[in-house]
């Protein structure tokens, strides 16, 4: 099982090209991921950053493999070095869990109410090694101590119901890191807790990240725990990556108009009072969606050319953007408003 | 100016029935709540999971009878009203609510749950209700299309102005928003806050806003209380409370947002540990279990509410002596080095 | 949160007509349920010959063209009987769940929406009927007040009661948590306008389902009673009775005993079809959008 995938201690962890997810529903076909393409090396914390409906989490459960048998994924996905697409289905059961593992939003229905959560890490460990079920208990407690739940050898057989919800997601990461994996999903791990306890979460994980040198791929919408925790970013809009860049990049200088609306609307605290920027018109229907640029029927520069997908090209090092209005990637395209520039203020 | 609404000493228990142990314990949402709100103010309830900012706003509502303590509205008690008392109470104070899938009845559409309040108090003929209806859509941003329409048919940020809407029928002096943006994605978010404030301006409608989010309170309330465990830890106008925090869990909580800015990054340790059980809620100040700066008598007695400023209260010993000791104000380190 | 992928293209008559009934196999349980409701009102006027007219020469005929269904010991035909006897089993079944909606459903909604000791109150008589075994208490009742299809009615309508009230009771406790329930309230709306013009339209989906269920249930009961002779008593014919006079003849004459089962079986899966589809029906709605 180990030499199915062997963990290097530097290097690229995974390797998404070109995926793209479409799902049938009845009589539609809904293309909720178009052509993405990113990179994650091991040590890095890379945030997929959207609005609801924008393919972050379904992004996240295609890498994963989660996805039913109504979605059609096209596209490669290599989780170190292996294309993920070409094992069977006995191999991707060993590399969940193992080489790569995923944690969700709602701690309580991650977990399963009807055992204790010590149980939980010892199963994670004993699915993937071969161990005595003692070593997995002693094993699992030590990971619960190591995601900062305290006696864990006490709470090893509480339910999940007695601890509170930051407690819950700890143990929720235990059983996700139990087989020291390359690559971990976090989708939306904090959302459902309250600022002080998410704020310890996203230390834990930063902790653990320096301690494992693991891959993180975190999916938010929150640009501001982006900000904290990630080194790289990738925007995306209704299925389709706008800008990718490190997190400097993106917070000092977006290039897309999205990014920068997305940013401008958010409500930090310190900005001077008055009304918050906001994007007319809404996200477009992804069973039928807009030919090119998604974002095109609510964007202030599209032109023409946008009725054609643009593709995410390098402007700066490490800076890449797929808009037809940006000038360093297509030089000569000037940056202004358009006379067809979409209605600004209209209600959402 | 008489305020607009007093809340005094309130005070809610829930009882629950433990039936393998056969002991009664209560849960003590609300601990010796006092607030006031003046006409049009904009104030606003922060605290996190177990602070009682909830019950708070349902006692005010009327939907949850308070245990003990009292209500004022305009001077007049209304806290056990009755059926009259309680009715001409509801035309004043409106709810929004956070969930704006689950906060409108599935099967009416639109119009008809704008209308429902007026239909409620007979206001006007049926005719002068259908057109105020279309007025009320209008003033928060939707067109007469959605009036037939249902809840299902409409995005959130749209259903949220909906139960604005209905909220403003029967023109009340105070809106309890419980959480409004929550659940909206940020760029609705922001169309909908941008929504409340112009509405506070222009038709001097007081709001309570309760939230756990104090990024979002800056941009339309003039005062922030900030709650924790039952109990009211610390009150200020907004810019004070982010330029000079006197309750160790206030700094905590400001600490703790991750702002949009790489540069600035969240400290190590924020807080440690999480908020206890309201059933079992430790003596003394409720914080102190993890508190960075304790004292002594912090796991003793409950901490009395020391004034800072014209507006600016907290209950908190540690500030009241470090107060006391320096002429000039020091602040108190939120963080332990 | 919302996802952006909704509909919108236009999809054929078939189907939609298939999204509105919940699919495609309640779309026929619809049509047949339809169909057998249809035959039981115009049995009068559909059925060939008189269902009690005695021909003696015609004793356990086979089917053929004028008799479709074939003749019975008494030379009577069969397929008149049977659609005769729809208009007794349907009005059994349909009557018994429409009865015992109009009592319990009233009382699982004030018993969920007050709580308390009014649930309390309500419920425990109801719990204590539910405790007595369905038959035994149709018997009972029969023996105080007689046998017939109207009693039969009755009888299953008291078993019913408690059944539609917990259902209801149910329903209603979680839908009166709901935040448009607190809305309504907090808008001033009165308790019984909120009971009954949001928590009841919002929880009535799971008795409905129920109700189907039911209906099949009593089809069944009426039949299992009319066996033993204590529902509809002869001559009219209900396809109980059929079923018990066939069994003698089950060897000479199957007909006399297979059309009156198909008719039962045909008639529960028609129901139970309606109920899976107004199940898929009620809930996706909610969840998926």
């Amino acid at each position: 099982m180990r030499a199915l995938l062997a963990t290097p201690a530097t290097g690229r962890v995974l390797d998404v090209q070109r995926l793209g997810v479409r799902f049938e529903v009845q009589d539609d076909v809904v293309s909720a991921v178009s052509n993405v393409s990113l990179t994650i090396d091991a040590g890095e914390i890379v945030g997929v950053v959207g609005e609801s409906g924008c393919g972050k989490s379904t992004l996240a459960m295609a890498i994963m493999g989660l996805l039913g048998s109504t979605a059609h994924i096209t596209g490669r996905v290599e989780l170190l070095g292996r294309d993920l697409a070409g094992l069977t289905v006995e191999e991707r059961r060993q590399v969940r869990g193992d080489r790569m593992s995923m944690i969700f939003q709602d701690p309580l229905t991650s977990l399963d109410p009807a055992f204790g959560v010590g149980d939980q890490v010892a199963e994670t460990i004993r699915a993937h090694r071969t161990v005595t079920p003692a070593e997995a208990r002693a094993r699992a407690i030590g990971l619960l101590e190591s995601v900062g739940i305290p006696a864990a050898a006490t709470r090893y057989s509480d339910p999940p119901h007695r601890l509170s919800g930051g407690m819950r997601q700890r143990v929720v990461i235990a059983t996700a890191l139990a087989n020291d994996p390359a690559l971990l999903i976090a989708d939306e791990p904090s959302t459902a807790l309250d600022v002080t306890i998410q704020a310890q979460l996203l230390s834990l994980l930063r902790d653990q990240r320096d301690a494992r040198g693991m891959a993180i791929l975190l999916i938010t919408h929150d640009l501001g725990v982006v900000a904290q925790l990630c080194d790289r970013v990738a925007v995306m809009y209704a299925g389709q990556l706008v800008e990718t860049a490190t997190v400097e990049q993106v917070f000092r200088a977006p290039r897309h108009p999205y990014t920068q609306a997305l940013l401008a609307a958010q409500p930090s605290a310190g900005l001077a009072r008055g009304s918050l920027r906001v994007i007319g018109g809404q996200v477009p229907d992804l069973s039928d969606p807009p030919p090119g640029c998604r974002f095109a029927p609510r964007c202030p520069l599209v032109r023409p050319e946008c009725d054609s997908p643009p593709e995410l090209l390098a402007a700066q090092p490490g800076h890449s953007v797929a808009c037809w209005a940006d000038p360093a990637t297509h030089p000569g395209a000037a940056a202004t408003a358009s006379s067809t520039g979409a209605p600004r203020g209209a209600a959402a | 100016m008489t305020p607009l609404l007093e809340v005094r000493d309130l005070v809610k228990e829930f009882p629950i029935r433990h039936s393998l142990r056969g002991t009664a314990t209560v849960v003590h949402a609300l601990d010796g709540v006092s607030l006031s709100i003046a006409p049009g103010e904009a104030v606003a309830v922060v605290g996190e999971s177990g602070s009682g900012k909830t019950t708070l706003a349902r006692c005010i509502l009327g939907l949850t009878p308070p245990t003990g303590g009292a209500i004022v509205l305009d001077g007049v008690e209304v806290t056990r009203g009755d059926g009259r008392a309680l009715r001409a109470f509801r035309r004043q104070v409106q709810p929004v609510f956070q969930d704006p899938y689950a906060s409108l009845d599935p099967r009416w559409s639109v119009a008809r749950t704008v209308r429902e309040p007026l239909d409620a108090y007979a206001i006007g003929s049926v005719a002068d209700r259908e057109a105020r209806v279309g007025t009320l859509l209008d003033l928060v941003g939707l067109t007469a299309r959605m009036a037939p329409r249902r809840p299902h048919e409409l995005s959130g940020g749209q259903r949220q102005r909906v139960g604005i809407a209905a909220a403003l029928a029967l023109e009340p002096r105070l809106i309890v928003a419980d959480e409004p943006t929550s659940a909206l994605d940020v760029s609705v978010q922001a169309q909908i806050l941008n929504l409340l404030a112009g509405l506070q301006r222009e038709l001097g409608i007081a709001i309570l806003l309760i939230t756990h989010n104090l990024a979002v309170v800056e941009h339309i309330c003039d005062r922030a209380l900030v709650m924790y465990l039952g109990r009211l830890v610390e009150e200020a106008p907004v810019p004070t409370l982010f330029a000079d925090p006197r309750h160790p869990y206030t700094s905590a909580l400001m600490a703790a947002i991750p702002y949009p800015d790489p540069s600035r990054r969240l400290p190590q340790t924020v807080l440690r540990g999480e908020v206890p059980s309201p059933i079992d809620p430790p003596p003394g100040c409720h914080f102190h279990t993890r508190c960075p700066v304790a004292i002594d008598i912090c796991a003793v007695q409950r901490p009395a509410t020391t004034q800072f400023g014209p507006a600016h209260r907290a209950a908190c010993h540690v500030a009241a002596v470090a107060a006391q000791s320096t002429p000039s104000f020091a602040q108190v380190p939120s963080v332990p080095q | 949160m919302t996802t952006a992928a909704t509909t919108r293209s236009a999809p054929s008559h078939l189907t939609r007509l298939k999204r509105r009934t919940g699919g495609g196999e309640a779309l026929v349980g619809f049509l047949l349920l339809g169909m057998l409701v249809f035959i039981a009102a115009g049995a009068p006027w559909i059925a060939p010959h008189d269902p009690e007219a005695i021909a003696t020469g015609r004793v356990l005929g086979p089917p053929d063209l004028g008799h479709l269904f074939g003749s019975d010991a008494l030379g009577r035909d069969v397929f008149s009987r049977v659609l005769y006897a729809f208009r007794v089993s349907l009005s059994v079944a349909i009557g018994s769940v429409i009865l015992a909606a109009l009592i319990g459903v009233p009382i699982g909604l004030i018993a969920g929406y007050r709580g308390g000791r009014v649930d309390a109150m309500l419920m425990r008589p109801l719990d204590l009927l539910l405790a007595l075994p369905a038959l035994l208490l149709a018997i009972a009742l029969i023996a105080i007040i007689g046998p017939g299809a109207l009693t039969v009615l009755v009888a299953a309508a008291l078993i019913y009661v408690p059944i539609l009230a917990r259902v209801v009771r149910g329903s209603v406790m979680v839908t009166k948590q709901m935040p448009y329930v607190d809305a309504a309230r907090a808008r001033g709306v009165a308790e019984r306008s909120v009971m009954i013009r949001h928590v009841l339209p919002n929880s009535v989906g799971p008795a409905l389902i129920q109700g189907t269920v039911l209906m099949g249930f009593a089809i069944q009961i009426e039949a299992a009673l009319s066996f033993l002779g204590l529902g509809a008593q002869p001559p009219t014919p209900s396809l109980g009775v059929m079923l018990s006079d066939g069994r003698d003849v089950l060897t000479q004459a199957p007909w006399v005993e297979i059309f009156p089962g198909l008719a039962i079986a045909v008639t529960v899966l028609a129901l139970t079809l309606v109920g899976d589809g107004l199940r898929r029906q009620l809930d996706p709605r909610g969840m998926a959008r």
